[in-house]
C-alpha cells in the first residue's frame, strides 16, 4: 500500500555503535525481511522507520514523500514487537480495538473491524480474555490483529515469533504471510531466523554490523552470496578461503588446507580468494579416496528426512547435508573416522575477495 | 513525554507553579521577614551561637540513631509481610500504618504508660523481680525519644520497602538458587538491591521525621533536649524572627543536600521492577520451625513496640484518669456536633480533597523527576521534600500571613488548610508515583504511539491504568498524612475547621483524656477502613500494590 | 456474541471534565455551606484554647445576654493554644484583622513590642470596678486591661506527701527542691512555651536575686538532671497525675479548690508557696483583654470589654477559669476558701518589675537554656 525508500539512513549512538548508512527499498505491499545476527541494527532500523528513534543522517519516505518530521502517530503504521506488548490491563477485545477507538471510530464499526479480524487470525473466541489468559501464540495473533486492525499502510514486525516453538511458529508464518498477501500491506519483517526470512519474505536484506550486506528474493541470497558473510549467515554455508595456484580461465585451482579445489570462476593466480559450498552440495563417503580429503566426522545431527554431518578438515568445520540413510548408519558404526567429502567444482561460489 | 506540546508543559509547569506559589513563596516571605525586616537576631548570632551548634549536632545524631533503629527493626518486617502469606494479610497491612498518623502527643501518653516508670512493661519487670520500686524505663531521655521515633517510623520502613520486595521477579530468586546462591548471598545480591530505591526512599523520610520532631523531644526527654524545631518555637514564641528565620534556613540546607542525593541515587538506579511480578510467597503453615520461632520472637518485638502503645490509646478512649474509671462519655461526646461529628466530616473532607489534589498533582511531578534535565529533577525533589523538611510554624505562618491575610481567605481558611494537607502528601504521591513510572514497559508506550494515540490519549488509557498501583500507594500515605496533620491546621483554623487531630489536642489542653482518647480512636478506625478500601481498590487494579 | 456486551472506552477529554465538575460542585457546595452570611453583626474574640472551659458552663451563658442587648453573635475563637501564638495571628492577620477583642494577654507577654503593637490602648469606662493594684500590675497603660489572675506556685499530692510527712512543705525553699529526693519528685513547665513555666523562672529569678542575693542560675544548675520540664501545663500535668514518683508541680494556687469543689470533699492537693523569712511569696499573674487595632466592631469592642469586667461575666470566672476574677467584689464558691489566696502571700511581682524584666527576660531565657540543655 505504500513503497517505502530508506535512503542512507545512519545513526551513532552514545556508546559508540553506528548504524547504517541504510539504503534499502521497499515495493508497495511487498513483504522485506530485514535479516542479521543480534546487534547488526535491524530493531534500530525498525524503530528508525517507525519514528521512534530520529536517523542523524539520511531521508526516510513514504511514497516519495518525506516522513522523518511526522510523529510516529501520524505515520499510518502497524507495528508488532518481539515483546508482543499487549496492554496487559485491557482485555483481548480492549487491545484490538485500541487504535480504533482513539481515532475515534464508532463504536459499531470498531464492533464489526475487530469481529472480522479476529476471525482472520482465528481468535475470535478469545475476544473477553484477558491478556494474561492467553498463550503466547494466541497473543501473537492479538498483536497482530492489533497492528492490522486500522489498515495501516506499513506493517512493521520485529521479531515477532521468536519466543515461540517451532511448529507454532511454522504455522505462524504461514498465516502471516497468507494475510499479508491478502491486504497487500507493505511489511519489513525483522528477524534473525534465516529459514523464517526465507520462509515468508519477498526479498531479503542482509544486515551486518549497521549496513545492508545484500539485497535480494532468497534464492538469490542463498546460491549467489556476494560475499562471506551472507554466505555463512544466510547459506549456513562452508566458506573456505585460500590462495589461487592456477587459473584455467574458467576455473582456479585453490589451496585450502593443504588440499587443492577446483572451483569455478576465475582469479589471478597468487591471490587470495574465499568461496562457498553449500552444505547440500558436499558429497561424503567412506573410506579413502586419493582426489578428496581425509576428514574425521565431528556430529552427526538428524534433521527430521535428513541429516547433517559435520566435519573437522584441518581447523575448518564443514557441513554437508545428505539422505542417504545407509550413508549414515555406516558413518555411525565406523565410529566416524576414515572419511572422504568432495564437491562439483560449479557447486563453488566465488565470494568478493580483498 | 516526546510532544513538546503547549498542553504537555502547561500541565507539567502546573504543579511546580502551585509548589512554588503556595509553598516556595510563603516561606521566601518569612524568611525574608526575619532574615531582612523583623526584629530580633541576627543570622550571624544564630549561626554562630554555641547553642545553635550544640543542637544541630544533637538533632542530627538523634534523627540517625532513631532512622537506624527505625529501619533494622522494620526490614525484617518487611520481609515478613512481602513474603508470608496468611489469612487477615490486609487487614495487617492496613493496620500497620496506623501508628504513622497519630498526633505526638497521642504517642507521648501512650508511650509514657507502656514503657514509662510504672508503665505495663516496668509492672511485668517489677513482678518479674519482685521490686516494689520502677524497673525500667524506657520512655525517658534519648533511649526514649529514640524509641519514640522507631514507634512512628517503623511502619513506614515496612510499608514502602514490603511494596518494593512485593515486586521482585521470582524467576530471579529461583535462578539465584539454582546458580547456588545461599540465603545470605541472595540477600546482599539480590534482595537488597531490588529494594534499595524504597529503603532509600524510607531512610530519607523517617530521617527528615525524625529530624523536625519537636513534642516527642520536649515531652520524653523531660524538657533536657531540645532539637532545632524546638528552637524554632521557642524562637516564635519569643517573637524571634530572626532566629526562626534563620534555623528554617539551615533546615533547608540539610533539607535540599538530602533531597538532591535522593534525586542522585534516583536517577542513577536503572533497575526497572517488573510490573506484574509477585515475590514467591509462603504459607505460614509451611514454615520451618527455626522460622516460625524467629518470626514470632520478631512479632512480638514489634508488638510491643508499636502494637503496645496503640493499645494504650484505645484504652485512653475509655479510661479516665481524672476520676479512675471506665466510661463512655467520651464516645458520647463524640456524637455531638462540636465534639466529634464537625471534625469527623471536615477531617474526611479535607484529607480526602488534600489526598486527590496529592495525587493529581504528584503524577506530572513524577514525570519531572524522571526527567533527563538534572536542574528540573534536582528542583523538583527538594520542592517536594520541602514540606517535610521546614518547620511547620514557619510554612503556616507563611501561608496566613502571605497568602490568607492579603486574599481574605483567613476568615475561613478552610482552602489553605486543604493545601497545606496536599502538601504533605505530595512527597509521597510524586515517588510513589515515580516508582510505578520505572516500571512501566516503553514498548506499551511505542505501541500506544504507533496505534496513533495522542498524548492525552496515551497518559489517560495506557500510562495512568499502569501507573494506577503506584497511585494507590502514593495515595494511601498520602491520606494519613493529611488527615493526621496538626501543626498547620492548628494554627490556621478557625472553630469551624477543627479536625479530628486538633480536636485530640485541644481535648488534652483542657484534660479531657477520654474525648481525646475517644477521639484518637475514631481517628484510628476511619483511616483502618480508608486503608483497606485503597488495598480493595489496588488488589483489583493490580494485585497487592501496598 | 451480542454487541452490548463489548466495553466501550470513554473518551477521556469526558472524563476529566466530568470529574472537574465534580470536584468543583463538591468545593463549591462545601463553600456555601461553611459560607455563613451573619444575619447578625459578629463580635469576634480572639482567645486561648481552655479559656472559661474548666467547668459546667458555656459562652452562651457568658455573653448570651450581651449578644442579645447588642442583637449581635459572640464568636469566641479560641484560636491557639497559647497566648504568645494568639499574638502571632494577630500580628499576621494585621493588614486585614478579624478579631475585635483578645482575652488572654497576661502581664508577661504585654511587655513584648509584638503584643503592643497589635493593641488599642483603651480605659474602659468602669474599670474602677478593678482593683488598682492589679490594673497597674498588668498594664498601666491599659493597652490590656484584667480579666483574671491567679497565683503561680508549686502544689503537690497530699495523697503522696504532706506537712506531715514532709515539714519542709510548709515552708518550701528554694534549697529544699534542690534536694535530689525533692527535685526528682518536681514537674515543671518550659518557660519558653507555657506561662506558669515562665511565672516559675520568675519566681526562681526572683527570689534568688531579691530575697536571697545569690545568682539565680545556680539553683537551676543543682536541678537539672532531676527535675521534669514538661512542654506545658498539660503535658505536666498528665506527668504529675498518678505518677509514682512525682508528686509536685507548678501549677495554679486555685487547683485545692478545684480538688474541693468536684470531689465535694478536702482537697487532696495543697499548695506550697516560697517561704523566706517569715512571709511566703507567689507570683501573680494577670490574664489580659484587648482591643484589636484597626478591629472591625472597634465601639461593640469596647462595650464588650466593659461587659466582661461586669459581675455579669465576673461572676462565672471563678469556677470556669478556676481563677481570681479580676472584679472582686464577686462573691466566691466557698471551694476558693482552700485556694492561696492573694491576702496570703507577698506578690513577687512587687520585687521584680515589669521594666526590669523587659530589659532582661530575653537573656534570662537564654541562659535559662544554655544551663539547662548544656
Amino acid at each position: 500500500m505504500v513503497s517505502v525508500v530508506l535512503g542512507g539512513l545512519a545513526k551513532e549512538f552514545t556508546d559508540g555503535t553506528h548504524i547504517g548508512p541504510i539504503d534499502l527499498t521497499l515495493e508497495d505491499g511487498e513483504l522485506l525481511a530485514l535479516l542479521g545476527p543480534s546487534g547488526s541494527g535491524k530493531t534500530t532500523t525498525l524503530r528508525m522507520v517507525a519514528g521512534f528513534i530520529t536517523p542523524d543522517h539520511g531521508t526516510l519516505t513514504f511514497d516519495g514523500e518525506n516522513i522523518l518530521d511526522v510523529p510516529p502517530r501520524e505515520r499510518g503504521i502497524g507495528m508488532v514487537l518481539q515483546s508482543v506488548a499487549l496492554f496487559p490491563h485491557m482485555s483481548v477485545y480492549q487491545n484490538i480495538a485500541f487504535g480504533l477507538e482513539v481515532a475515534g471510530w464508532s463504536r459499531e464499526k470498531t464492533i464489526i473491524r475487530v469481529e472480522a479480524l479476529s476471525d482472520l487470525l482465528g481468535i475470535r473466541n478469545l475476544l473477553f480474555r484477558r491478556t494474561r489468559e492467553i498463550s503466547g501464540g494466541e497473543a501473537q495473533r492479538v498483536a497482530l490483529a492489533r497492528a492490522l486492525a486500522k489498515e495501516p499502510q506499513l506493517l512493521l514486525l520485529d521479531e515477532p515469533l521468536s519466543s515461540l516453538d517451532p511448529q507454532l511458529r511454522e504455522t505462524l508464518q504461514f498465516e502471516i504471510r497468507k494475510i499479508q498477501r491478502e491486504l497487500g500491506v507493505t511489511t519489513l519483517y525483522v528477524t534473525h531466523s534465516q529459514s523464517e526470512a526465507f520462509a515468508i519474505s519477498d526479498r531479503v536484506a542482509v544486515l551486518d554490523n549497521g549496513v545492508v550486506s545484500q539485497v535480494g528474493a532468497p534464492e538469490e541470497l542463498y546460491n549467489q552470496p556476494k560475499n562471506e558473510f551472507v554466505a555463512r549467515f544466510v547459506g549456513g554455508g562452508n566458506v573456505f578461503a585460500g590462495e589461487v595456484v592456477r587459473n584455467t580461465g574458467s576455473e582456479i585451482l585453490v589451496h585450502v588446507n593443504d588440499w587443492r579445489f577446483q572451483v569455478s570462476g576465475t582469479s589471478q593466480s597468487g591471490s587470495h580468494v574465499v568461496f562457498s559450498v553449500k552444505p547440500e552440495d558436499i558429497r561424503i563417503g567412506l573410506g579413502e579416496r586419493p582426489d578428496a580429503p581425509a576428514v574425521e566426522v565431528v556430529s552427526i545431527i538428524p534433521l527430521g528426512g535428513v541429516h547433517k554431518v559435520i566435519l573437522q578438515f584441518g581447523n575448518h568445520k564443514v557441513t554437508s547435508i545428505t539422505q542417504d540413510e545407509d550413508l549414515i548408519r555406516m558413518l555411525k558404526e565406523n565410529e566416524c573416522s576414515g572419511v572422504w567429502f568432495t564437491f562439483e567444482s560449479s557447486s563453488a561460489s566465488l565470494l568478493k575477495t580483498d | 513525554m516526546r510532544n513538546g506540546s503547549i498542553v504537555t508543559h502547561v500541565v507539567m509547569a502546573l504543579p511546580l507553579l502551585l509548589l512554588v506559589g503556595f509553598l516556595v513563596y510563603p516561606v521566601l516571605g518569612v524568611l525574608i521577614l526575619g532574615l531582612v525586616v523583623g526584629p530580633g537576631s541576627s543570622f550571624q548570632d544564630v549561626m554562630s551561637s554555641q547553642v545553635t551548634h550544640a543542637t544541630l549536632w544533637f538533632t542530627f545524631l538523634q534523627a540517625a540513631a532513631s532512622t537506624i533503629l527505625a529501619v533494622v527493626l522494620g526490614l525484617p518486617g518487611a520481609f515478613l509481610l512481602a513474603r508470608l502469606e496468611f489469612k487477615g494479610k490486609q487487614a495487617v497491612r492496613a493496620a500497620v500504618i496506623l501508628p504513622f498518623i497519630l498526633p505526638p502527643i497521642v504517642v507521648v501518653v501512650g508511650f509514657l504508660r507502656m514503657f514509662g516508670s510504672y508503665g505495663f512493661v516496668d509492672s511485668v519487670a517489677m513482678a518479674l523481680t519482685g521490686a516494689t520500686e520502677s524497673v525500667v524505663n524506657f520512655a525517658a531521655g534519648v533511649p526514649g525519644i529514640v524509641l519514640a521515633h522507631a514507634f512512628y517510623n517503623i511502619p513506614l520502613v515496612i510499608l514502602l520497602v514490603s511494596a518494593s520486595l512485593e515486586r521482585l521477579d521470582p524467576d530471579i530468586e529461583d535462578t539465584a538458587e539454582l546458580l547456588g546462591a545461599s540465603g545470605i548471598q541472595k540477600l546482599r545480591r539480590i534482595v537488597l538491591p531490588h529494594v534499595m530505591p524504597s529503603l532509600l526512599g524510607a531512610t530519607i523520610l523517617t530521617f527528615l521525621f525524625c529530624f523536625m520532631s519537636f513534642p516527642i523531644v520536649l515531652a520524653l526527654g523531660q524538657g533536657r533536649y531540645m532539637t532545632l524545631e524546638v528552637l524554632i518555637y521557642y524562637a516564635f514564641s519569643s517573637f524571634d524572627f530572626g532566629m526562626t528565620s534563620s534555623i528554617a534556613v539551615i533546615q533547608i540546607l540539610i533539607l535540599m543536600t538530602l533531597a538532591i542525593a535522593y534525586a542522585a541515587a534516583m536517577r542513577s538506579d536503572k533497575k526497572d521492577a517488573g510490573q506484574t511480578s509477585f515475590i514467591k510467597t509462603v504459607p505460614i503453615a509451611e514454615l520451618s520451625w527455626p522460622r516460625l520461632l524467629t518470626g514470632i520472637l520478631y512479632a512480638l518485638l514489634i508488638g510491643v513496640i508499636v502494637v503496645g502503645p496503640m493499645i494504650a490509646v484505645i484504652d485512653s478512649a475509655v479510661f479516665d484518669p481524672v476520676t479512675g474509671q471506665y466510661t463512655l462519655k467520651g464516645f458520647l461526646h463524640l456524637l455531638e456536633v462540636e465534639g466529634g461529628l464537625l471534625p469527623l466530616t471536615n477531617s474526611l473532607f479535607y484529607a480526602t480533597l488534600a489526598t486527590l489534589f496529592s495525587v493529581v498533582v504528584g503524577i506530572p511531578l513524577a514525570y519531572s523527576l524522571r526527567s533527563r534535565s538534572g536542574l528540573l529533577s534536582n528542583s523538583t525533589s527538594v520542592m517536594i521534600l520541602l514540606p517535610l523538611g521546614v518547620s511547620s510554624i514557619t510554612i503556616a505562618y507563611g501561608l496566613l500571613r502571605f497568602i490568607a491575610v492579603p486574599t481574605g481567605w483567613a476568615a475561613n481558611p478552610w482552602p489553605l488548610i486543604i493545601i497545606a494537607q496536599t502538601l504533605i502528601g505530595v512527597p509521597f504521591t510524586a515517588r510513589a508515583i515515580e516508582s510505578s513510572l520505572r516500571s512501566i514497559d516503553p514498548s506499551l508506550l511505542d505501541q500506544a504511539d504507533s496505534l496513533g494515540a495522542s498524548r492525552l490519549q496515551k497518559l489517560f488509557f495506557v500510562e495512568l491504568p499502569l501507573l494506577a498501583p503506584g497511585i494507590l500507594v502514593g495515595a494511601a500515605f498520602a491520606f494519613a498524612m493529611a488527615i493526621g496533620e496538626m501543626s498547620a491546621t492548628l494554627f490556621l483554623r478557625r472553630e469551624q475547621n477543627v479536625t479530628l487531630a486538633v480536636t485530640i489536642y485541644e481535648n488534652l489542653g483542657v484534660r479531657r483524656f477520654v474525648e481525646a482518647g475517644a477521639a484518637s480512636l475514631l481517628l484510628l478506625v476511619v483511616c483502618f477502613i480508608a486503608f483497606l478500601v485503597i488495598q480493595r481498590a489496588s488488589e483489583s487494579a493490580f494485585k497487592g500494590a501496598i | 456474541m451480542e454487541m452490548t456486551e463489548y466495553p466501550s472506552r470513554r473518551d477521556p477529554k469526558t472524563v476529566i471534565t466530568a470529574a472537574a465538575v465534580v470536584v468543583v460542585i463538591i468545593i463549591a457546595a462545601a463553600a456555601v455551606i461553611m459560607f455563613n452570611p451573619f444575619q447578625q453583626r459578629t463580635l469576634t474574640i480572639y482567645t486561648y484554647g481552655s479559656f472559661m472551659d474548666w467547668g459546667d458552663n458555656n459562652d452562651t451563658d457568658f455573653f448570651g445576654p450581651f449578644e442579645e442587648e447588642y442583637g449581635v453573635d459572640v464568636v469566641i475563637d479560641r484560636r491557639a493554644d497559647d497566648a504568645n501564638t494568639l499574638v502571632a495571628i494577630l500580628e499576621a492577620e494585621a493588614a486585614n484583622p478579624i478579631a475585635d477583642v483578645v482575652i488572654g494577654i497576661d502581664n508577661i507577654l504585654i511587655l513584648e513590642e509584638a503584643a503592643k503593637s497589635v493593641l488599642e490602648p483603651y480605659t474602659p469606662t468602669n474599670l474602677s470596678l478593678i482593683d488598682d493594684s492589679i490594673v497597674s500590675a498588668l498594664d498601666p497603660e491599659h493597652y490590656v486591661v484584667p480579666f483574671d489572675f491567679g497565683l503561680v506556685t508549686i502544689i503537690y499530692s497530699m495523697a503522696d506527701m504532706n506537712t506531715t510527712t514532709h515539714p519542709e512543705l510548709a515552708n518550701l525553699t528554694f534549697a529544699d527542691l534542690a534536694d535530689p529526693a525533692m527535685a526528682r519528685a518536681l514537674v515543671t513547665e518550659d518557660p519558653y512555651l507555657s506561662s506558669p513555666g515562665l511565672a516559675f523562672l520568675l519566681t526562681e529569678i526572683a527570689v534568688h536575686e531579691k530575697l536571697l542575693g545569690t545568682d539565680w542560675i545556680d539553683w537551676w544548675s543543682d536541678v537539672k538532671n532531676d527535675i521534669d520540664i514538661q512542654p506545658g501545663w498539660s503535658e505536666a500535668w498528665a506527668a504529675w497525675y498518678d505518677s509514682a514518683t512525682k508528686h509536685m508541680m507548678v501549677s495554679y494556687g486555685t487547683d485545692p479548690a478545684y480538688s474541693a469543689y468536684y470531689t465535694q470533699a478536702e482537697p487532696d492537693v495543697g499548695t506550697a508557696p516560697i517561704y523566706f523569712d517569715g512571709e511566703h511569696y507567689a507570683w501573680m499573674q494577670v490574664e489580659g483583654m484587648g482591643l484589636v487595632k484597626n478591629g472591625p466592631n472597634p465601639e461593640l469592642a469596647k462595650l464588650f470589654i466593659e461587659y466582661c469586667l461586669s459581675p455579669v461575666v465576673q461572676k462565672y470566672v471563678a469556677l470556669n477559669q478556676w481563677m481570681f476574677p479580676a472584679n472582686m467584689n464577686v462573691e466566691l464558691d466557698s471551694a476558693f476558701d482552700y485556694a492561696l489566696r492573694p491576702d496570703e502571700v507577698i506578690l513577687l511581682n512587687e520585687l521584680l518589675g515589669q521594666a526590669e524584666i523587659a530589659e532582661n527576660l530575653a537573656s534570662w531565657k537564654s541562659e535559662w537554656n544554655d544551663i539547662i540543655r548544656g
